[in-house]
């Protein structure tokens, strides 16, 4: 068999084996949730995880096209860039797909294994490159958003910081402070004088 | 947080003995005995000493989640513990959901922040576990002689802790109240978590701090009345620019035969604003006789979020005004708890309101039945009746720009029932309309994931997760029908899905429905429209 075949023929096993490793990253009474809940709506990290691994291992098979790969890895990424991840946490699933496909290479003959498998390794290194730009992409959105919050003035539907009443206060007692540290200095320099 | 080694086999078996990278909690061990911890990112920042103070709460201090010492009075178990009592005295609820679930597991998968953190005491049941586990130990004979089996457990520092994690990962949403077979409230337990954490200083400064402007000036803000005036008047200076209708609202105005009463968010923060804009618009279409307040000039009630004397404090404005205008009956914008508090608890802890009169519609003689108690109606119905009578001219091809879905706000959904309503006025008011999935709408609602005082910047990580599910159906509505603007009719919404569309989907904005029928109004002498209410160019405009 070669082993462009044996992608294809092992395409399920590989997969599920690619969704554990990731899954295997949740709490252990969440994973059968996240692993049988068929329903995308009422399970959408699971699914947004299976079907995301699933058309990248589309993508990394049909050839490494760079843009079906960053749409598949868009909508994963915006999940581990929220997940409280090191990065390196967050992307090592990408890594992942290389130790799939070899657990599934066990007791197959593939004949070209060896000349094949270079190419393989460089669709997913790739993979990885562009997964880094993607995922500080995400990082750095999230970080518009908060900033986009802040500007809106959204922030202070609840913070009390900016209370324009407490500000004024603020404000009155600022002047209140000068007033009198300048009366005080006015009157060291009158004695002064005398 | 250490650094990952891309073995892959080993990967799938590590991290499920280390611990939860969200919380701490290892999954190999029983609930009960897994740590939670505090890290930055997930917690919400401790209330300020100042505002303890100033609502005389107890135990008022400088402390932090991170540390060992959490500064707790030398009797804290026993203030925790006769609170519980009290509580269980007093609320007949309460009692009833700490003993009658049989852990069926149906309300399990149905928290937004389970399902976007598998984290399992993210589960409604296991957090309502963590309260009831209490309640066992101390409260009941099995638990009181057999403890830990039967499902009882000491109160510890660790529990507490626990507490504070989990009542503020909880929305208060309700969503699994409604898969629940004993229709328990969660809600109501996490409720009583927080009110109980309260009696021992334990509280979160963005719900306080704010508790304490509403209770002050009247509103989240602290808006004084000059700047409430100051503002709603540049709304109109930017209506009379856009419409070229000049309006002149009254305030304080005694005699008046409706009271108004919305967020002061949509008077102060985009993109409530607008929303604020087509109630200017909508009301003076009407001719209404109305007045706005500044002294009940907040909608929200962020004592729903901290206690139930709290909530009545604030709550109480509402009718202390309208008796002191001698207005007839009460009009409500649009806001989400507000008509929790409203619609479930006002006429019991303010009520009667024997001075005003069943709501009766000026302009169409419709009698509000719904509101016959609180004396109290929401824009929604009352627009959706106007609508109805075919009291509005509108064109709603100045929404055609907009390709509009609906998020059913938690509370307006699940707590009052309003569900027809707003899509009545979202279908006269625009052209184009999409529902999301039916799993994530009307009564299965998804919460935006950042309501009841969590919507604060500290754990935006954790609020795009706990949103997720909306986000997903709306994901889903935006590539199958190109939908660009999510309506609601929740001024914490309008805030916090904006965040998260920012987050999950660019493209999408918000808007409070009524910002739609303002567009939609053709007002008596109005000029071309050439934009909406956000300056933003109509459909065949400016493209």
């Amino acid at each position: 068999m070669k082993f462009a075949d044996f992608l294809v023929e092992k395409e399920g096993g590989i997969l599920e084996a690619w969704v554990d490793q990731v899954l295997g990253q949740y709490s252990a009474a969440a994973v059968p949730f996240f692993k049988n809940g068929k329903d995308r709506f009422a399970n959408p990290l699971g699914h947004t995880l299976r079907q995301g691994l699933g058309d990248l291992f589309t993508a990394v098979h049909a050839g490494g096209d760079v843009q079906a790969m960053t749409v598949a890895l868009e909508r994963i990424l915006l999940l581990r860039a929220v997940e409280e991840l090191a990065p390196s946490q967050a992307l090592a699933f990408v890594f992942g797909l290389k130790q799939a496909v070899q657990a599934q290479l066990k007791g197959v003959e593939v004949v070209d294994l060896v000349t094949a498998w270079p190419g393989f390794e460089q669709h997913v290194e790739s993979l990885a490159l562009l997964a880094f730009d993607l995922y500080m992409a995400c990082r750095e959105r999230l970080y518009q958003t908060r900033i986009n919050e802040l500007k809106s003035g959204r922030y202070i539907l609840s913070d009390g910081a900016v209370c324009p009443s407490a500000l004024m206060r603020k404000e009155m007692r600022k002047e209140q402070e000068t007033a009198m540290a300048l009366q005080t200095m006015s009157n060291s320099c009158t004695q002064e004088a005398r | 947080m250490t650094m990952a080694v891309p073995k892959a086999d080993k990967l799938g078996v590590s991290v499920t003995r280390e611990p939860s990278l969200m919380t701490g909690a290892v999954p190999s061990k029983s609930w009960m005995d897994t740590p939670v911890e505090f890290k930055p990112g997930n917690f919400c920042y401790p209330a300020k000493k100042s505002i303890v103070e100033y609502h005389k709460f107890p135990n008022p201090r400088d402390w932090e989640p991170v540390a060992d010492d959490w500064k707790l009075p030398a009797n804290w178990k026993d203030i925790i513990l006769q609170g519980i009592k009290e509580r269980l005295d007093k609320f007949r609820s309460f009692k009833i959901f700490m003993d009658c679930c049989v852990r069926c597991g149906a309300c399990a998968d149905k928290c937004h922040f389970f399902l976007g953190t598998g984290d399992p005491k993210n589960m409604p049941v296991m957090r309502a576990e963590l309260l009831r586990s209490i309640y066992r130990n101390n409260f009941t004979t099995a638990g009181k002689i057999l403890g830990k089996l039967a499902g009882g457990r000491e109160m510890t520092f660790g529990v507490l802790k626990e507490w504070f994690m989990y009542f503020y990962q909880c929305t208060e949403c309700r969503r699994c109240s409604v898969f629940c077979p004993y229709g328990i409230d969660t809600a109501e337990i996490t409720m009583m978590g927080r009110e109980l954490l309260h009696l021992v200083g334990v509280n979160i400064n963005w719900i306080l701090e704010p508790a304490a402007n509403s209770n002050r000036t009247g509103n989240h803000m602290g808006l004084q009345p000059h700047t409430i005036k100051d503002n709603i008047g540049y709304l109109c200076d930017d209506i009379e620019e856009i419409t070229g209708v000049k309006i002149t609202p009254t305030f304080n105005r005694k005699g008046a035969e409706i009271l108004f009463i919305t967020p002061s968010a949509d008077i102060f923060a985009e993109p409530g604003i607008y929303t604020a804009m087509g109630y200017l618009l909508l009301f003076e279409h009407l001719g209404l006789d109305y007045t706005w307040s500044t002294y009940a000039s907040e909608g929200g009630n962020f004592g729903l979020f901290t206690n139930n004397e709290m909530m009545k404090k604030l709550n109480g404005k509402m009718y202390a005004e309208a008796k002191r205008l001698g207005v007839k009956w009460i009009l409500g914008g649009e806001c989400g708890h507000m008509w929790r508090v409203i619609h479930q608890y006002m006429d019991t802890m303010n009520g009667p309101a024997d001075f005003l009169e069943q709501p009766t519609s000026p302009i169409t003689g419709t009698r509000f039945e719904n509101a016959a108690s609180t004396k109290m109606v929401h824009i929604s119905e009352f627009t959706a009746d106007l609508i109805k009578h075919k009291k509005l001219k509108l064109d709603p091809s100045r929404n055609n720009h907009r390709i509009v879905t609906f998020h059913d706000s938690c509370n307006p959904a699940r707590a009052m029932g309003l569900i027809e309503e707003p899509r009545e006025v979202i279908k006269a008011a625009a052209n184009n309309f999409f529902e999301m999935p039916a799993n994530t709408i009307r009564e299965q609602t998804f919460c935006c994931g950042s309501g009841t005082g969590l919507n604060t910047d500290e754990i935006m990580e954790l609020r795009m997760r706990a949103g997720l599910p909306r986000a997903n159906a709306v994901q889903y509505v935006h590539d199958k029908h190109k939908v660009n603007t999510l309506a609601c009719v929740c001024a914490i919404d309008r805030a916090t899905l904006t965040s998260l569309m920012n987050y999950w989907v660019p493209g999408v904005e918000v808007c409070g429905v009524s910002e739609l029928v303002g567009n939609a109004l053709v007002m008596d002498g109005e000029k071309e429209r050439e934009t909406g209410l956000r300056f933003e160019p109509l459909a065949g405009e400016g493209e």
